[in-house]
């Protein structure tokens, strides 16, 4: 059989040739291919016979060992987290840093389970931990017909809602038409006056000043400090509240229509509450097992939810501890507290064997930020990773842990996370790398022993060096406070004598960013409110969190700087000008007569038109000013011959777009038509958005930065469903009002780009980073674009500038007493450093008849020194009336403050000699830094500001 | 003398494929038995790995034994063809298999899985071109070696033949998959093993070779090789847990002792310790089953196989013939080696599945596919023998 098969598969010449030794009359190729084949089957054979070798060496000889590893194999992966890199200032002082504590955590599935031993646990840990109370709700108790009631309820015995009772009460007052009805609002009166119509009401709401002293011009002595609030036909007067309730009121007063009644108002009182209440409790449902009505019960609030809890289906008292442990996953490691005191930790460990289920881990790393709440909103805070955080950041494995791609942990469900700024945009950096080690688990599951070997230790985190000095920022913080409150009281004094001044709000907020023109870093960048971003990272309570996002308290958490967009008003006409000289529209010999407004035709009636003033109307006019003149003096009509463009009135084409003077104080017009000839607002927004950097983010290195807005007839149809445009819309962009948003940050980076002759530098947050195994990195400077316009139109321009500081007639110049505005910067026995700036005053809200807003955002933007610019600053006080008067002493300081600290001017004047900004708790300023007594320009007479 | 066949250029009787010259008798039964054992040994491993129940489709396992049976199906279609069509029709197969390989780098056409665009998501399975282009890119370069005689002497040819490798090697690469772009250059030394090219060349070749490395290991390994190397020679520290996996590998083959543990493997499976059980360490795990009993038959398996398709080269009447052989032998032999070798802790981990045992319809057809152009040049390579009775 065998000897057959040979036959048959011998090749053919060898069957033909079938003589002699098969190997002498192969052809060389064959002999060759026989050879190959011997070779590769021996190899063959010889290497799965190493294989086997191998196997039989592994498990033959070794098989004994190998068992035992296996039977001990019960390893598990556990990483090592790499702790977080440091973040310092400028100077090197330290921004975050990682402080070791206590944490202590909980396994609930560890827990006995018997009830009694279990609530021996947690009442155990509560007294250790002082732990407070929470009243919880479980939504699946709740029967759906008395849902609305549960609601309404907790909303009251927490003080969520307003408990508004009507009285029979009424009261008159002689200035008011109407009669005041008396309503007790949670123990407050209430006034409330209830006009026939809507125009009626705003008659007698614009004779009340702010403070509310004076109401058309007489003193009233209020029973307790009053609240106004008005909205559709109603006045509302609410005495003796908080700032909680009040602002509660103003926002349900505010929405109500033309056409209420004194029940209606009572109604949208108590149902605005209840309103807000349910959607938290809604919104926290979709998240929760068990929703927190209130993670922080006081003692009395305990005591008075315990009495009703019988007619609370659904709704109980617990502890937090508790309601973490019902609320959490059975398998999940839940932190109870981090940054426990030592000797309770050490109390709680001496006790463990009695506390099965309680892990105490003394190596947590917990962030602490020593530069205090200036520095909140640039570094941002790290917390716990939330669920949608830990999976974007991988696969989620059998423990819940993220794994990236390689296979390796990046995240545990209790790590900590960038949430916001640099300690969220710098995270992967920040955070470095865990390690790993491989422990074998004891039958139980307690790690007894880690694998000689398997460690392998983590990558700390880069340390990172901004380019903010801590000093100027927290000198800078300051500053903006007591300037904000400066307004506020200066402007409360000046309406108490002058009654064409009216506060209709108070400013609350505002932002200051300097930078160095040079090299785009940035110097100090605050927004205010202030927020502590401590707060965040040792777990912030409910209340502050709403506190932090709530519109009454101006949203601290609101990074106003970077995230916020306001019209820029006049502080835009510098870039304005510069566009209108390079594109020839204007030049440096023309000049615009402005009598105070003008009036821009409407196409299908000429007769009539839009007014648009100019600031000044109240006192007339500016002369004829050229373009030098026009920034000195900020004139409006100037820049809205160099918005607008000449073009056809309508599609007629039989007249071209044109105004006429308007001297609002007479009522009277002009005889002649003035025909525009400016740059049109698509030649404007090329400048704007493609030669200067408005438009689109500044590429600062912080998250979620916003863009701002150069509208032009696409997107105001985009924007607002297929809105036309028109000529007035050319002309408000001119002067920075209308549609026109900017951040503060892009403010102070285009006039860093007219300080520096023209180079838009990518904001420098961060210079330097520095991982711990590697090299430091500096960070360069960055050109975003070179601004192609004719040096000497920038120069032009910064001219202008210098004189709004420096000129006879300068907006910044001087007090309405006549002494400087720059006192401090400048005062006399120092060298004069020049300035160049630029005053703003950006109109929001609602408009009167005559076209004069009653909010007004104070903007100031300035350089410094002029020959050698080495700061930009831009200065925004929300809601802070003129910015001649209220942003212009802001930067007075602020340009003061940093060359105290560049040494350029010697400290003592603004900043405190023996300053430590690490003194968090420590004002960094001078006395003689304070603003001016509000009200102390009152005898100057009435004002009329940029 | 014997007349060369030279592909493309065939007498008219013999062009015409069909059954008229087709010996059943010659049909290679040894070859089909090793081949169903072994994949019975890979269906009974995945199914145990995959820790499913063993009735439902939810189970690989279960599903390799279905996939199987159509392979071998297809495996009998390709035998019962005449080989030689297969040389005819290779330059097309070979451009197909280039035309899938870009179409699955196409995002939206090609599956991206863990950061590799590899597959063809077909619902039930997925297709992994890479597997079937070895194949094709075999058949293209065969043919191409076996029309020019010794053509190989010249450098034009020498080079082209590199070329014929390389497009589709580089396609793999930019999946990025390095593991299996390097079987094409096994597939490449194969036939260069069976060809007589120059010895200049191939010493030429090798001399560049550590230039090629470098610049490979520099610009186009990710992060991720290198790492894996690096950790395979002790340089760094092991980050991604590789040399973590091949412990508990070597764990579960050493406790696997002489029976093994039976079904369900030892304790890196059960504790979910040992990590793609079904594809890459499916040796480890059936180690801890079968013990050194069954895993020696599993060797001795393919060991019987390689030989039988080193048979056929030697009975091979064309060159065609025999470089198809070599090469299918080269690819099979080589890649239970690395994947061996891997489990065994003897070479550094690498992706590459062990034939007819490892999970994955797409390797699986490959070799089923192989193996019947193997039985087909078995059952056409006597040329015309009826005729010379």
């Amino acid at each position: 059989m065998g000897r057959r098969k040979r036959i048959v598969y011998d090749p053919p010449h060898a069957r033909k040739n079938g003589k002699g030794r098969r190997a002498s009359v192969l052809r060389p190729e064959q002999l060759f291919m026989t050879r190959r084949m011997l070779l590769a089957k021996g190899a063959v054979v010889a290497t799965f016979g190493g294989l086997a070798a191998r196997l039989g060496i592994m498990q033959l000889a070794e098989g004994e060992e190998y068992r035992t590893l296996a039977a001990r194999n019960t390893t598990q992966a556990e990483p090592i987290p790499a702790t977080r890199g440091l973040i310092y200032d400028r100077s090197g002082r330290e921004l975050a840093v990682n402080q070791q504590t206590w944490e202590v955590r909980l396994k609930p599935g560890e827990l006995p389970d018997d009830p009694a031993a279990r609530d021996r646990i947690l009442g155990h840990l509560t007294n250790a931990l002082k732990l407070p109370d929470a009243l919880v709700l479980d939504p699946n108790d709740v029967p759906e017909e008395a849902q609305s009631i549960v609601y309404a309820r907790t909303a009251q015995l927490l003080g969520k809602t307003l408990t508004v009772e009507p009285t029979e009460r009424t009261a008159q007052y002689p200035f008011f038409r109407v009669a005041g009805q008396m309503t007790l609002v949670n123990g407050h009166d209430l006034l409330l006056f209830v006009y026939p119509d809507e125009t009626s009401r705003k008659s007698d709401s614009a004779r009340i000043t702010a403070n509310g002293r004076l109401v058309a011009g007489q003193e009233v002595a209020w029973p307790a400090p009053p609240r106004f609030a008005s909205g559709g036909n109603v006045l509302a007067i609410l005495l003796g509240a908080d700032d909680r309730l009040g602002s509660r009121v103003e926002r349900a007063v505010e929405k109500l229509g033309p056409a209420t009644s004194t029940e209606q108002v009572v109604t949208a009182l108590r149902e605005d509450a209840l309103e807000a209440w349910t959607a938290y409790i809604e919104s926290e449902r979709e998240r929760n097992f068990l929703v927190r009505l209130e993670d922080d019960l006081t003692t009395d609030q305990a005591a008075l939810c315990r009495a009703h809890l019988n007619e609370l289906p659904g709704v109980g008292v617990m502890n937090q501890l508790q309601y973490l442990v019902r609320n959490g996953r059975l398998q999940e490691q839940i932190a109870v507290k981090t940054g426990v005191p030592r000797e309770v930790a050490l109390k709680l460990e001496a006790n463990r064997l009695n506390l099965p289920g309680v892990e105490l881990d003394s190596g947590v790393l917990v962030r602490r930020y020593p530069g205090g709440e200036a520095m909140s909103h640039i570094l941002g805070y790290v917390g716990k990773i939330s669920e949608e955080e830990l999976q974007r950041a991988g696969e989620l494995d059998d423990q819940r842990r993220a794994v990236d791609e390689n296979g390796r942990i990046v995240y545990e469900p209790n790590d900590y996370i960038g949430k916001d700024g640099i300690e969220l945009q710098l995270e992967s950096m920040l955070r470095g790398r865990a390690g790993r080690r491989i422990v074998e688990m004891d039958p139980a599951g307690a790690s007894w022993r880690t694998l000689p070997d398997s460690v392998v230790d983590p990558v700390p985190g880069a340390d990172v060096r901004l380019s903010v000095d801590l000093e100027f920022q927290r000198a800078v913080a300051e500053i903006l406070g007591e300037g904000i409150r400066y307004s506020n009281e200066d402007r409360q004094a000046l309406a108490a004598v002058d009654p064409t001044r009216r506060v209709t709000k108070l400013s609350g907020a505002g932002s200051v960013v300097a930078l160095d023109p040079r090299t785009g870093e940035i110097l100090a960048m605050v927004s205010y409110p202030l927020y502590d971003n401590q707060l965040f990272v040792d777990g912030i309570s409910q209340r502050k969190y709403q506190e932090y996002t709530s519109e009454e308290a101006d949203k601290p958490l609101l990074d106003r700087c970077t995230r916020g967009e306001y019209p820029p008003g006049s502080t835009l006409k510098p870039f304005v000008a510069a566009a209108g000289l390079q594109d020839k529209k204007i030049d440096l010999t023309k000049t615009y007569t402005c009598t105070g407004a003008i009036q821009v035709p409407y196409a299908w009636d000429q007769s009539k038109g839009n007014t648009h003033p100019c600031w000044i109307w109240r006192i007339g006019g500016h002369e004829a000013l050229d373009v030098y003149g026009a920034l000195e003096q900020s004139c409006d009509v100037f820049f809205y011959n160099v918005g607008a463009p000449r073009q056809p009135i309508d599609e007629s084409k039989t007249e071209y777009l044109h105004y006429r003077d308007s001297y609002l104080n007479d009522k009277r017009l002009g005889l002649d038509k003035h025909y525009f000839e400016g740059l049109g607002i698509q030649p404007m927004k090329r400048f704007l958005a493609e030669q200067f950097w408005f438009d689109q983010p500044t590429g600062i290195e912080l998250p979620a930065e916003a863009r701002g807005v150069v509208p032009d007839a696409e997107w105001r149809a985009r924007q607002y469903q297929g809105a036309g445009w028109s000529v007035g819309d050319t002309i408000n962009v001119s002067i920075g009002q209308g549609d026109f948003l900017a951040t503060p940050l892009q403010l102070a980076l285009n006039i860093a780009a007219i300080a520096n002759g023209g180079t838009v530098r990518r904001p420098l947050l961060v210079s330097e980073t520095a991982p711990r195994s590697g090299q430091l990195e500096r960070r360069e400077p960055q050109v975003l674009r070179e601004v192609e316009i004719d040096p000497r139109w920038m120069d032009t321009v910064r001219e202008g500038m210098r004189r709004v500081v420096h000129g006879e007639k300068g907006t910044a110049r001087n007090y309405p007493d006549g002494s400087s505005r720059w006192a401090l910067t400048n005062p006399s026995g120092e060298p004069e450093i020049q300035i160049g700036g630029k005053t703003g005053t950006a109109e929001i809200g609602e408009a009167d008849e005559n076209g004069v807003y009653d909010r007004q955002h104070a903007w100031f933007t300035c350089f410094a020194p002029f020959d050698e610019p080495e700061i930009a600053v831009a200065i925004l006080v929300e809601d802070g009336g003129e910015g001649s008067a209220y942003a212009v002493p802001v930067a007075d300081r602020v340009v003061r403050t940093w060359f105290e600290i560049s040494g350029r001017r010697k400290r003592g004047l603004v900043l405190r000699p023996d300053a430590d900004p690490r003194e968090t708790d420590r004002s960094v300023l001078a006395e003689s830094a304070a603003f001016p007594p509000p009200g102390a320009f009152a005898a100057s007479g009435p004002q009329v500001l940029e | 003398m014997r007349t060369r066949t030279v592909p493309g250029r065939l007498p008219s009787s013999v062009r015409r494929f069909g059954a008229t010259n087709i010996h059943l008798g010659d049909f290679d039964g040894f070859m089909l038995v090793t081949t169903l054992v072994l994949m019975t040994f890979g269906a009974i491993a995945i199914s145990s790995a995959s820790g499913i129940e063993a009735t439902t489709l939810e189970n690989p396992g279960v599903r390799q034994a279905l996939l199987a049976l159509v392979g071998v199906a297809l495996s009998l279609v390709v035998a019962s063809i005449d080989y030689r069509f297969f040389a005819t029709a290779s330059w097309v197969l070979y451009y197909a298999g280039v035309v899938f390989l870009a179409l699955v780098l196409v995002p939206g056409i090609g599956t991206e899985i863990q950061g590799g665009r590899r597959w063809f998501d077909l619902g039930f399975f997925t297709l992994q071109p890479s597997e079937f282009a070895k194949l094709t890119t075999m058949l293209a370069l065969a043919s191409f070696v076996s029309s020019r005689a010794d053509g190989l002497k010249e450098f034009g040819n020498f080079l082209l033949s590199l070329a014929i490798v390389g497009l589709p090697m580089a396609l793999v690469m930019a999946e990025p998959d390095f593991d299996s772009a390097l079987m094409f250059g096994v597939v490449w030394a194969a036939m260069m093993f069976v060809s007589r090219p120059r010895l200049a060349y191939i010493l030429g070749l090798v001399a560049i070779t550590p230039v090629v490395l470098f610049f490979a290991y520099t610009f186009l390994l990710r992060e991720f090789h290198r790492v894996r190397i690096q950790a395979f020679l002790g340089q760094v520290e092991d980050p991604l847990g590789v040399s973590y996996q091949s412990t508990q590998a070597r764990i579960s083959i050493g406790s696997g002792g002489v029976f093994g543990y039976g079904l369900g493997g030892g304790t890196p499976s059960q504790l979910d310790l040992l990590s793609v059980r079904t594809s890459d360490f499916v040796f480890a795990h059936a180690s801890s089953m079968f013990g050194f009993v069954g895993m020696f038959a599993l060797l001795a398996c393919f060991v019987i196989l390689l030989l039988r398709v080193l048979r056929v080269a030697e009975i091979s009447s064309d060159s065609f013939g025999q470089c198809m052989a070599v090469g299918i032998a080269a690819v099979l032999c080589f890649q239970a080696i690395v994947n061996i070798g891997m489990n065994l802790g003897l070479l550094p981990v690498a992706g590459i599945p062990l034939p007819f045992v490892s999970v994955g319809v797409s390797s699986l057809w490959t070799f089923l596919l192989a193996e019947g152009i193997l039985q087909s040049i078995l059952m056409h390579h006597r040329k015309l023998a009826f005729q010379r009775v």
